[in-house]
């Protein structure tokens, strides 16, 4: 008698065991689905899609959730793993009916402004579900690092790990979206007026995050409309002495050159050190005080002219997405005399912040601009209220070049020496390779550095040459500072095989090693630098932090197993 | 899964921080060119620099340094300050073998100086080898007697290399995997008796 109804039992779990696990099969290959048609715009299917996924996930949460699978779960040996089958129901479930529909409802296209103007009253509703959805989503994250992995079969077991592994990334980019939209209106001024600078990196004239600060514009907003003010070069600002004080390790690397020269403020590849000391540079020559400073290039420019078209540049000719990099890092410096530069870069200016307030711009097209441009490291954001800076924390457009690596991170910044704009003709591209565990618990890692120059040995302007501190006018050369990993070091670096002389010094935590790299026209050099990385570090992963360029690195990092292993 | 798109979507539109501002963001730059800009390059190296051969050593060997740009035919004072490199984490055992450096007492490295002077050449260049006795964070700065012109580098000192530890992590994998192949031969070969056995019995592996 007893036995049977075991075996009843038994029988029934097994079953609803099998419904439940056809329902989450079915549930992840709609949440699959649903990401397309939201990516693809597609709201009305989105909606069908995330109606079948709330279904499938209610009857797989509906399926571990009766009388016999709560017996099951008492029993030995089957309990812990029908508990934790029943956990990944339920945190699917609640994914599907809390989380996803507020971010479906979430209409992107409020984001974007209409006429100059950003509605703030959207932003703030938006911004609202976003907390709500972030709750929901850190709640059901919790829920799961509660449930023990241990004694599980291991089918159960990788389903959990990958679980726990989708939803911390959906918590990551939750809370990262959470606080970004509680930011952003003040940001726009909807708590009282904004000033910002923002400023244009000449990639022409590699500085290590991005190019020379050329030029600055004020943009005020305020109740979330934004306006473009004053417009000038950095050359207006002059020079600053004495030096405006720094830090004894940026000091040691750079002497006093970025508290002299606004356009040596960004030697560092820190971005919020830059960006202060801009400000401050701006300040004490205007008398203006500003609440952060914005910082773009021409590649994104090249990537935001995609979502628009061509823009009519009056008496010039038009900027385009494909040729905008090229007409404005060289052709304008090669063709144009100095006070032509400037009326053209001016007349371009104003005709893209035209087209982009009065035309209508395909949201989605721009938004996946943005993303490719920040994640490229091309847009970096530094406010000067310290606790909205913490807010941004890590993020990729903070541009912090963080004290503590959580993968080994080699850092490989231009800076250019000859004093001149043939930083568009570099074909920069790094190999990064893993290499050997040491007994004292670093890891060798190779990094080979190549540059190469496609400049003609013959006929560029004066503009493009410039000073020339190379020698040869036409021979690039760029200071290559080697940022080892958190806690590491720079062993030795070779050029072209043979030994070279290093400057050396320390930024937040990081050994940095600086190699003088003059290439000629049509010549290519190579750099090979052996690094360190911290104490305890077994780990076979690796990452580049690299210089953005007007023509993108060319890169590869070789892993290798963990030292543990 | 891939839900999580739906929120790199979200996210990116946040990066419309930028959307208004970018759209001045687009502006180009009217970068100063040399002609309207009198001022001296602001371009390193600045006027003095001392650079090393290798920025890492370990213990026992020995480093080159280099001037550049000090005066011709003068005397360079060569300051070393040592620092321990950066602290251990507090619950990590130091060790003794100096690869967790604490700061030395000063007494202790009285082998290698921590003064001493370099003589330029006639392009106001030095050559100088250094021999260290300590590991730590060494800062070197250069000061020329005459022209004061004065630059710095600096030197990371690690403990002696160990020879590789003889045995890894993995030195248990071959013999299990010798003992689970020869587990798995001698299952092999009991299912092949087996096999033969029933053949035999049924008379099917007879060749009549």
């Amino acid at each position: 008698m007893v036995g049977s109804l075991l075996l009843v039992t038994g029988g029934w779990v097994g079953f609803r065991g099998w419904q439940a696990r056809a329902h989450l099969l079915n549930a992840a290959g709609l949440a699959r689905e649903l990401s397309a048609q939201v990516v693809g715009g597609d709201t009305e299917r989105a909606q069908r899609t995330l109606a079948a996924l709330q279904d499938q996930a209610g009857a797989a949460r509906g399926a571990t959730d009766d009388p016999g699978w709560w017996i099951g779960r008492r029993a030995p040996l089957a309990g812990d793993n029908l508990g934790a089958v029943r956990q990944i129901a339920v945190a699917v479930d609640d994914l599907a009916r809390q989380a996803f529909p507020t971010l479906l409802r979430a209409d992107l296209t409020s984001l974007v402004p209409t006429e100059g103007q950003l509605d703030v009253g959207r932003l703030r509703s938006v911004s609202a579900e976003l907390s709500t959805a972030n709750e929901a989503v850190q709640q059901t994250r919790r829920d799961l690092a509660a449930v023990s992995g241990d004694g599980l079969v291991s089918q159960v077991r990788q389903a959990l790990t990958d679980l726990r592994g989708e939803i911390d990334r959906l918590a990551g980019l939750t809370s990262a979206a959470d606080q970004g939209a509680r930011l952003l209106p003040a940001l726009l001024g909807a708590n009282g007026a904004r000033r910002y600078l923002l400023v244009s990196q000449n990639l022409a004239e590699l500085r290590a995050t991005g190019g020379m600060f050329g030029a600055y514009a004020v943009i005020e907003a305020e109740g979330g409309r934004v306006r473009m003010g004053r417009q000038d070069s950095t050359a207006s600002l002059g020079q600053f002495t004495p030096p405006l004080p720094l830090t004894k390790e940026v000091r040691r690397l750079w002497t006093d050159l970025p508290g002299i020269y606004p356009a040596d403020v960004n030697l560092t590849p820190h971005f919020p050190t830059a960006a202060a000391l801009y400000r401050e540079m701006f300040r004490r020559k205007t008398g203006t005080k500003v609440d952060g400073v914005l910082a773009v290039d021409p590649v994104v420019l090249s990537y935001l002219l995609k979502a628009t078209g061509p823009v009519l540049v009056p008496g010039a000719v038009p900027l385009a997405s494909d040729t905008a990099v090229r007409t404005l890092l060289n052709e304008t410096y090669q063709r144009l005399g100095n006070k032509q530069q400037d009326e053209y870069f001016a007349a371009s200016a104003a005709a893209v912040f035209d087209t982009f307030f009065k035309k209508n711009v395909n949201p989605r097209v721009l938004l996946s601009a943005f993303d490719r441009a920040v994640t490229e490291r091309r847009i970096l954001f530094w406010s000067a209220h310290p606790e909205e800076q913490r807010t941004l924390g890590d993020s990729r457009m903070a541009g912090t070049l963080p004290e503590r690596d959580t993968v080994p991170t080699v850092g490989v910044f231009l800076n250019d020496g000859s004093g001149a704009k043939l930083g568009y003709y570099l074909r920069p591209a790094a190999t990064l390779s893993v290499g050997e565990c040491r007994s004292d618990g670093r890891r060798e890692l190779r990094l080979r550095v190549t540059l190469r120059s496609t400049a003609p040995k013959s006929g560029l302007s004066k503009s493009i040459l410039g000073l020339g501190l190379a020698g040869d006018p036409y021979t690039v050369r760029t200071l290559v500072s080697v940022f080892s990993p958190a806690g590491g070091a720079v062993v030795d670096a070779r050029l072209d095989g043979a030994e070279t002389a290093l400057g050396s010094g320390t930024e937040r935590g990081r050994q940095v090693a600086t190699a003088n790299v003059e290439v000629g026209p049509g010549a290519s050099r190579e750099l090979e630098v052996t690094v360190l990385t911290g104490k305890k570090t077994g780990t076979g992963k690796a990452e580049l932090w690299l210089t953005p360029t007007a023509t993108p690195w060319t890169t590869q990092v070789d892993t290798a197993p963990s030292c543990d292993q | 899964m891939r839900l999580s798109r739906i929120i790199m979507a979200l996210t990116v539109g946040l990066a419309v921080v930028a959307v208004p501002t970018a759209a001045g963001a687009a502006q180009p730059q009217p970068a100063p060119t040399v002609t309207d800009t009198p001022q001296p390059p602001p371009y390193p190296p600045a006027a003095a620099s001392l650079t090393v051969n290798r920025p890492t050593i370990n213990l026992g060997e020995t480093v080159i340094l280099t001037g550049r740009g000090f005066g011709p035919n003068e005397t360079v004072d060569i300051v070393v300050s040592v620092t321990p490199l950066a602290a251990p984490a507090a619950n990590q055992p130091r060790r003794s073998d100096g690869s967790t450096v604490a700061m030395a007492p000063v007494a202790y490295q009285a082998s290698a100086p921590l003064s001493f002077t370099a003589r330029t050449n006639a392009a106001g260049e030095f050559r100088r080898s250094y021999k260290p006795h300590v590991t730590g964070l060494l800062t070197f700065t250069a000061t020329g007697r005459e022209s004061d012109r004065t630059a710095s580098t600096e030197l990371r000192v690690l403990g002696r290399p160990q020879p590789p530890l003889p045995v890894t992590g993995d030195s248990l994998g071959t013999p299990m995997k010798l003992g689970g192949g020869m587990v798995g031969a001698g299952a092999v070969l009991l299912l092949l008796t087996l096999a033969w056995r029933s053949r035999s019995r049924f008379g099917m592996g007879s060749a009549r």
